[in-house]
């Protein structure tokens, strides 16, 4: 029955694959090779594996880490304990136990953190080619991918924008809350319950500022670009009373004909004359709204030749001392205390500032760009004050708003004496961020 | 769990291929069934329930058709809890959020919002659902028909449900095409080699080339309102990363088979060369096409009942084929662009209206038409379609920050690529054809590219195939 009924497309198939005019040594080689191909990762893998861990002497702790597949089975005791089909369901692998297992396994694969920078050295030095976090701009330039995406997407306030974002998302985590407009006036309306004034200062995409240094259409930019919502979100700030203040035309003025880039080639944060001329705008701003009766802070400034690769230039996982994209020179102005000490943040101050990496960057030491000299150290040198500062490297869509809140939970009088909050974010959040609101309590931490 | 990625490649198709041959005949379809469903299961455990209880119902169902050949009414139950069951789960996994958002957009326009339905519960789309609902609904309806027999070991339909080489994304295996098989098939030396010949091309398709298409598309579709000539840059890098991704799955499916002794029909047969709409429906996704004409066209009444119900059906088996694809208005739109299109083909006797024009023009302009289809396809809704289209047109002012896209998908690498693969997509040979003789050169060739592909796949991250998301 079933030949009468066999497509005329199978037959055609086996008609096709049913004949190969081959030799029998090169079936033979083919095979070979193929085979050796698909085994060599995982043995090379479990010869590295075990030589590492067999020092403990647990045959079991010595198996390498492909083996943990078995850790996600249910163990024999939990099938056991099994009543219905809910109970059995309960027991499976969760799929971020999976994505772990998976991505450990590619992370700690020899062969490939073997491979992977010469791959990658290739893609890139041939045919300028980045991965997918870094891409490859002009004249040595790179650039963080969701910086380019900011500019090149659809407005982030655009309601099929803001939807399809709440769908964002790995299947075990929570969805983002898009909306940035919501979480800054939320902000603002509980700062304000405490007489404090909130001042959002994004800072544009390196793109925005240098797309010539990307895209041959662009000449040196005499505009800086911006996402089709930006506009908009702006005039949604200020008509509620929230104050932005918008850096993006300093750092284009800072970085105008013969003086240097607004931002460093191979890294997504700003370069330090760019970033101080930023300081000194928001200290102009903001100098309104402090107290009158302030003795000036003295400060002392010493000039310091930092060398560091970018992280843009990191991002790519390019062999140890390729010379593609070399470690960038600068000179930093370290802020340091009348006494000659490092600049310190002032928990009384009235300035609070809320950042990320772009605040990070010159001021702490582990972004490798030297210490004692980031944005805020220059905000409280122009303004010849004290400042405080909650900062965390990327998240700055909401993680040192979290971070307020937690240290408010901990202690309702920590911004006692604020006056203003500089809430300082990279604008890509604007578009990619997780925007979630936190109440700042007394005494405990609620999540919006 | 992709084809293209580190786990399938190196642990689980090494470790099943070595299971599977080492097992004796017997134990090889259970072997084959189990590392199936652990390969479905890796997307989301608890789907294989689904696939589970999806495979238990159609076998039932044969095994009730079988069992009583003279009972007519039983006979057509089961059929029709087959294909109730199926649907339903297709129906609600593939289309639950699409119809709750369908209605609250609808009841929302007329001044109703008061009546739309506030729900955070959102179905997630078990992988590959439209695949073997489809293939699993055709077992029984064929054993209906009596063009197949029913399967009593439920291992072996098991395994012809479950087959992971062609389960996520086809190609549709009818039932009466592996029976045979599932009783007996060789396993020869060549057929393997066969099989890493089409498995080595399939990956270099998808990594090489489809991969490279798809950053070019994606980055000018997911761009807001971007430049003329950027927006028809993307159109065709997205038609050559579809062709390739799902050209490159279907090699890779078949080179499985043939490594695990099975063959499978050709899924794809150099689409872009047909000279009209009605030629590309027969050479794109061959096997979704033909169980298109024959579990749904032709019980429809196929062009038996005169020239306008043929119309009809035509339009009600695209658009139900563009339903199949995706749960939105712009698989609709794009299933109609094509219905349209055949039937208008049909009235003019399967021909297209520039039939007198030269054959590479009837190419390229067929070509065209599908191009422009595809916007559809591609676009995550029927608005961002229609703005992409005036974009196409030259209608739309491009954003600030368009231009900026320039700076990637003119690179020479990114050219490079979509200039291959149009080169491979008009003057290549198919793979099909090209391995009918296997050389040390041509092996030399395939094992190269898939060397080259692995390489290039550690410095990627995930790359699912585009048809999963079906």
């Amino acid at each position: 029955m079933e030949d009468r009924y066999v497509s005329e497309r199978l037959r055609a198939a086996e008609r096709e694959l049913g004949v190969t005019t081959t030799r029998p040594s090169i079936v033979r080689v083919t095979i070979c090779v193929f085979v050796s191909t698909l085994i060599a990762v995982a043995l090379v893998q479990h010869v590295v594996e075990i030589q590492r861990n067999s020092s403990g002497g647990r045959v079991l702790d010595a198996l390498p880490g492909c083996y943990d597949v078995f850790q996600l089975l249910p163990s024999w005791q939990e099938l056991k304990s099994v009543r219905r089909a809910g109970d059995l369901a309960g027991l499976l692998p969760g799929l971020d136990e999976i994505d772990v297992y998976e991505s450990a396994l590619e992370e700690d694969s020899v062969v490939g953190r073997g491979l992977l920078p010469y791959v990658q050295y290739a893609l890139t030095g041939g045919l300028r080619i980045g991965n997918e976090e870094a891409y490859v701009g002009r004249g040595g330039w790179l650039f963080y991918r969701p910086d380019i995406e900011y500019l090149t997407g659809p407005g982030f306030l655009q309601p099929a924008q803001l939807a399809a974002r709440r769908h964002e998302r790995a299947a075990w985590a929570d969805p983002p809350q898009p909306d940035p407009i919501r979480a800054i006036l939320d902000l603002e309306r509980q700062l304000m319950e405490r007489g404090i004034r909130l001042v959002v200062m994004p800072i544009p995409s390196k793109a925005a500022v240098h797309p010539e240094e990307f895209s041959p259409r662009y000449g040196r930019t005499k505009k800086v670009l911006q996402n089709p919502s930006y506009g908009g979100f702006v005039a949604t700030l200020t008509a509620n009373g929230v104050r932005v203040i918008d850096v993006a035309e300093t750092l284009l003025d800072a970085s105008r004909e013969t003086r240097p880039p607004a931002y460093l080639a191979t890294d997504s944060h700003w370069a330090p004359t760019a970033m101080r001329h930023a300081a000194t705008q928001v200290a102009d701003e903001i100098r309104p709204m402090l107290s009158a009766d302030h003795a000036p802070l003295e400060h002392r400034r010493t000039s310091v030749t930092v060398v560091n690769l970018g992280d843009t230039a990191g991002m790519l996982s390019l062999p140890d001392g390729q010379q593609l994209y070399p470690r960038e020179r600068v000179t930093i102005d370290r802020v340091l205390s009348g006494a000659g000490e490092p600049w310190a943040p002032a928990p009384d101050a009235e300035v609070l500032v809320l950042g990320d990496s772009f605040c990070n960057v010159y001021s702490h030491p582990g972004m490798g760009w030297g210490s004692s000299a980031g944005f805020i150290e220059q905000l409280s040198s122009s303004l010849a004050r004290p400042v405080d500062r909650i900062v965390v490297n990327a998240g700055g869509s909401h993680t040192a708003r979290q971070r307020l809140a937690r240290e408010l939970a901990r202690d309702p009088d920590r911004l006692a004496g604020t006056r203003v909050v500089v809430y300082q974010f990279a604008m890509r959040e604007l578009s990619f961020g997780d925007w979630r609101l936190f109440k700042m309590p007394g005494d405990r931490l609620d999540r919006g | 769990m992709v084809f293209s990625s580190h786990v399938f490649v190196y642990y689980f198709l090494p470790l099943t291929l070595l299971v599977y041959y080492l097992l004796p005949r017997r134990a090889k379809h259970l072997a084959l069934t189990l590392f199936s469903y652990v390969f479905y299961g890796w997307a989301n455990p608890l789907f294989v329930f689904v696939m589970l209880a999806s495979t238990a119902v159609d076998y039932a169902c044969g095994r009730a058709i079988a069992a009583r050949p003279g009972a007519a009414r039983l006979r057509k139950g089961a059929v029709a809890v087959s294909v109730c069951t199926n649907l339903s789960l297709l129906g609600f996994f593939k289309y639950f959020n699409f119809g709750i958002d369908s209605y609250n957009a609808l009841v929302g326009t007329v001044g109703l919002s008061a009546y739309q339905w506030d729900t955070v519960f959102r179905v997630t789309l078990p992988l590959g659902i439209s695949f073997y609902t489809f293939q699993s609904m055709s077992y029984t309806i064929d054993v209906y028909r009596g063009h197949a027999r029913a399967i009593r070991n439920f291992v072996d339909f098991a395994c012809y449900v479950s087959m992971f080489p062609q389960l996520v994304a086809g190609p549709i295996i009818r039932f009466a095409d592996v029976a045979d098989q599932l009783r007996e098939r060789r396993h020869t030396r060549v057929k393997f080699a066969r099989g890493v010949s089409f498995f080595c091309l399939g990956m270099a398709k998808k990594i090489l080339l489809a991969n490279p298409c798809g950053k070019v598309a994606d980055t000018v579709f997911d761009a807001g309102v971007v430049s003329a000539l950027d927006a028809w840059y993307g159109a065709v890098a997205y038609a050559f990363q579809i062709y390739f991704d799902f050209g490159g799955y279907s090699d890779m499916a078949i080179g499985l088979g043939l490594m695990l002794g099975f063959t499978f029909p050709k899924n794809f047969d150099a689409p872009y060369r047909a000279d009209s709409i009605t030629e590309f429906w027969r050479r794109w996704h061959i096997s979704l096409s033909s169980w298109l004409r024959d579990y749904l066209y032709v019980p429809l009444g196929g062009n038996r009942r005169g020239v306008w119900r043929t119309y009809m059906h035509l339009a009600i088996v695209m658009l139900l084929g563009g339903l199949w694809h995706g749960a939105a208005w712009n698989f609709l739109v794009w299933g109609a662009i094509h219905g349209a299109m055949l039937a208008f083909e049909r009235s003019r006797g399967k021909q297209s209206v520039y039939r007198s024009l030269p054959r590479p023009a009837r190419i390229g302009l067929t070509f065209l038409l599908v191009l422009i289809a595809w916007v559809f396809f591609r676009s995550p809704d029927l608005p961002h379609a229609l703005d992409y289209l005036r974009s196409m047109v030259g209608w739309a002012t491009p954003q600030e920050g368009a231009d900026l896209i320039a700076g990637l998908i003119y690179r020479p690498a990114y050219l490079l690529s979509v200039g291959a693969a149009a080169v491979l997509t008009w003057s290549a040979p198919q793979a099909w054809d090209w391995t009918k003789e296997l050389t040390w050169l041509k092996i030399a060739v395939c094992l190269g590219l898939l060397w080259i592909a692995l390489a290039v796949m550690a410095t990627q991250a995930y790359n699912p195939f585009i048809y999963f998301i079906f």
